[in-house]
């Protein structure tokens, strides 16, 4: 240690990634089977995932087919997520241009395909195909973690900040909680873009955050979790204020369907949103432990029937949690929220690279 | 909450549309951008498939199309008593679900203009067809009214819990196998008082007239009527909208909801342009069809009038 160093400013000790990334996919715990032309089908899960190393970070993204309007929109969300640029895409004329670069492969793709069933034919070229995308660039640099996110259509985005061990929601996208009431804005290869529904943002993370993205459906049940961890009478702060007001309204008076799933959560008797925040860390295990929980919160009415998308970034770049291993003080401190299980970076194929 | 169960394939919805095959709808209604002139039954016949082929469309998936709705079709006036009027593969049946409907059309192909990422492109799709105009002989409104009865009984029967059925009737005039029109009201609220569990049978109304007099649509009260006995008599007969229903109108047509407590599914002296939209907002429920735009695309894209009146064969 340099002379005059304290040791919180002590350089950390080099570390594979300052975070830690789960993520899993799963179909709605209530799927569609039926029969087409003389075969059982299962409706596939329509969402779609990405986590990819970058040189100095990560991007993370998640695009949610929207199966009634268009065709080939799992396929056209999994296009999305796979070209998905190393640099953020923070405009609407970005945004436009990099689907430029591989729409109309795409679209001619698809039309091939369909070209045997002419109805199906005519409803993509009229309709296109449709789907969200919420994606975020992390980078850190000198133990500092910016994040840039862009939002189109309604898959949510929330940066969690953790304070005495409570996670506290610093930025949500969307920023009300109708949105989850109404019909989406999409991504469809045959619209340009629109400038009003372009969403984007950037943060500096303090030293312990959790970042999540996730199609509507669970996205909806952890802000609802959240939300009801704060107590019916809770006022709220910053980002929390409107969510809770709104939250409020709805649960006295709204007939929507989040509404209604609003009025059945109940928060936990302790721990707070923590404790649900650890649930889902340790659900993302494994696929089969993701789509149990998945189950479980639908049957109690706890979440709507959908695909169930979520990506779990937890950052921690505080050189007080690697100095605690061997200091006395910090071992009575709370155990570590990140801790259990251990770092990694589990989607369901290994992070692959991107160059910029 | 009525009218609020979604429509699955364990619960599908069912549509019957009612279609008026008298002489007079052999009458002009239209005009094409040509100015070639589409008659009733042309431009009924017309939108009629587009409407089967939009909800055939909501139905597609990529893997094939979901059985959520059954389908009817019951002319009146092609013999002196309703028949339904299924052809081809179709034929002689009443109720099919919308999987059978899909496979069941006859193919045309059309070069349309659409756009794509900003700029108007040519391209050659399907349309898909099942009804054919037809305008031949009387008026037997009363009984489609109790043929659809009896359909949608046993329907219900099948269906206690689904999305109550729509029943949409075209008409351009009035009934001619009546005494009086208490007969004819009658026989309507007695297909209205068929319900499930999730409420009564939706009855809308749609007199067509094409002569340029201002159209009515979805009115709230019968003082926005003229004072034709027929049109507050089919205000009568035709039902109240669903809330889901009322909020679609009140948004497409800039109408606050707050004054429209109570809106009809009607239409009267109805135009090109408010036939399309009764049909449009009258087969509009719980598949979560955006709302925005949809009437303007209906209308606008491969608009029904570029189909020339001699392009149909009777």
């Amino acid at each position: 240690m340099e002379e005059g160093m304290t040791v919180s400013e002590a350089a950390p000790p080099a570390r594979a990634a300052p975070w830690a990334i789960r993520a899993r996919s799963v179909a709605k715990p209530k799927n569609d089977v039926f029969g087409s032309e003389g075969q059982v089908v299962v409706r596939p899960n329509e969402d779609r995932f990405r986590v990819a190393d970058l040189d100095d970070g990560v991007v993370a993204a998640v695009s949610d087919g929207a199966g009634s309007s268009g065709l080939y929109c799992g396929a056209w969300a999994q296009t999305l997520v796979e070209n998905l640029p190393g640099t953020p895409i923070d405009s609407r004329d970005v945004l436009d241009r990099w689907m430029g670069g591989f729409w109309k492969g795409f679209a001619d793709d698809m039309k091939r395909q369909a070209a045997a069933t002419p109805a199906r034919h005519s409803k993509l070229v009229r309709e296109g195909s449709c789907a969200t995308l919420t994606a975020c660039w992390l980078r850190t640099v000198d133990d500092v973690t910016n994040l840039h996110w862009i939002g189109y259509g309604d898959s949510p985005l929330c940066v969690f900040e953790w304070h005495d061990d409570q996670p506290v929601l610093t930025a949500c996208y969307p920023k009300s909680l109708t949105q989850f009431d109404a019909a989406p804005y999409l991504l469809n290869w045959k619209d340009l873009p629109q400038e009003a529904h372009v969403h984007v943002g950037t943060a500096t993370l303090p030293p312990r955050a959790t970042v999540i993205i996730a199609s509507d459906g669970i996205g909806q049940y952890l802000l609802l979790r959240f939300l009801s961890s704060l107590g019916p009478d809770a006022v709220g702060d910053g980002v929390s204020r409107g969510l809770q007001q709104e939250l409020r309204r709805m649960m006295q008076s709204s007939e929507s369907k989040l509404g209604e799933t609003a009025r059945q959560h109940t928060p936990h008797s302790n721990g707070g949103f923590a404790v649900d925040l650890a649930e889902l860390r340790s659900a993302l295990d494994s696929d089969e432990t993701f789509a149990e929980m998945v189950r479980d919160w639908y049957e109690r009415g706890l979440m709507v029937n959908d695909d169930a998308t979520v990506i779990m970034i937890d950052v921690d770049t505080s050189p007080v949690v690697v100095e605690a291993a061997s200091d006395e003080i910090a071992c009575e401190a709370p155990p570590d929220p990140f801790a259990a299980p251990p770092v990694d970076t589990s989607c369901s194929d290994p992070p692959d690279e991107i160059s910029e | 909450m009525v009218y609020s169960q979604d429509i699955s394939r364990d619960s599908p919805g069912a549509f019957i549309f009612l279609v008026d095959q008298s002489m007079s709808m052999n009458k002009p209604f239209t005009h094409n951008p040509a100015g070639q002139p589409i008659r009733r039954a042309a431009f009924v016949a017309n939108a009629l498939n587009k409407t089967l082929e939009e909800l055939v469309g909501r139905c597609m998936r990529d893997d094939g199309v979901r059985d959520y709705f059954e389908i009817g079709i019951i002319g009146y006036g092609k013999t002196g008593r309703p028949t339904f009027c299924w052809e081809d593969g179709l034929a002689g049946r009443r109720m099919v679900r919308i999987s059978e409907v899909a496979a069941n059309a006859r193919m045309e192909e059309q070069e349309i203009e659409t756009t794509v990422r900003g700029e108007v492109v040519k391209e050659i799709v399907t349309l898909s067809r099942w009804v054919r105009p037809a305008a031949y002989d009387s008026t037997p409104m009363k009984a489609a009214f109790l043929m659809a009865h009896a359909t949608l009984e046993e329907w219900i029967y099948n269906h206690p819990t689904s999305f109550p059925p729509i029943v949409i009737n075209i008409t351009d005039g009035m009934a001619n196998d009546v005494d009086s029109d208490e007969e004819l009201l009658a026989a309507a609220r007695r297909l209205t008082t068929l319900k499930t569990t999730d409420g009564n049978v939706l009855l809308f109304n749609c007199h067509i007239e094409g002569s340029g007099q201002q159209p009515v649509i979805f009115p709230r009260s019968s003082v926005q009527l003229p004072a034709d006995p027929y049109a507050k008599l089919l205000f009568e007969m035709s039902s109240e909208l669903s809330p889901r229903q009322r909020a679609v109108v009140c948004e497409l047509f800039d109408r606050d909801l707050n004054t429209n407590p109570s809106i009809r599914g009607m239409a009267y002296n109805a135009d090109a342009v408010a036939l399309v939209k009764l049909l449009d907002i009258g087969t509009r429920q719980a598949l979560n069809a955006p709302v925005e735009a949809a009437v303007e695309s209906f209308v606008s894209e491969d608009p029904a009038p570029a189909v020339a009146d001699d392009a149909w064969a009777d």
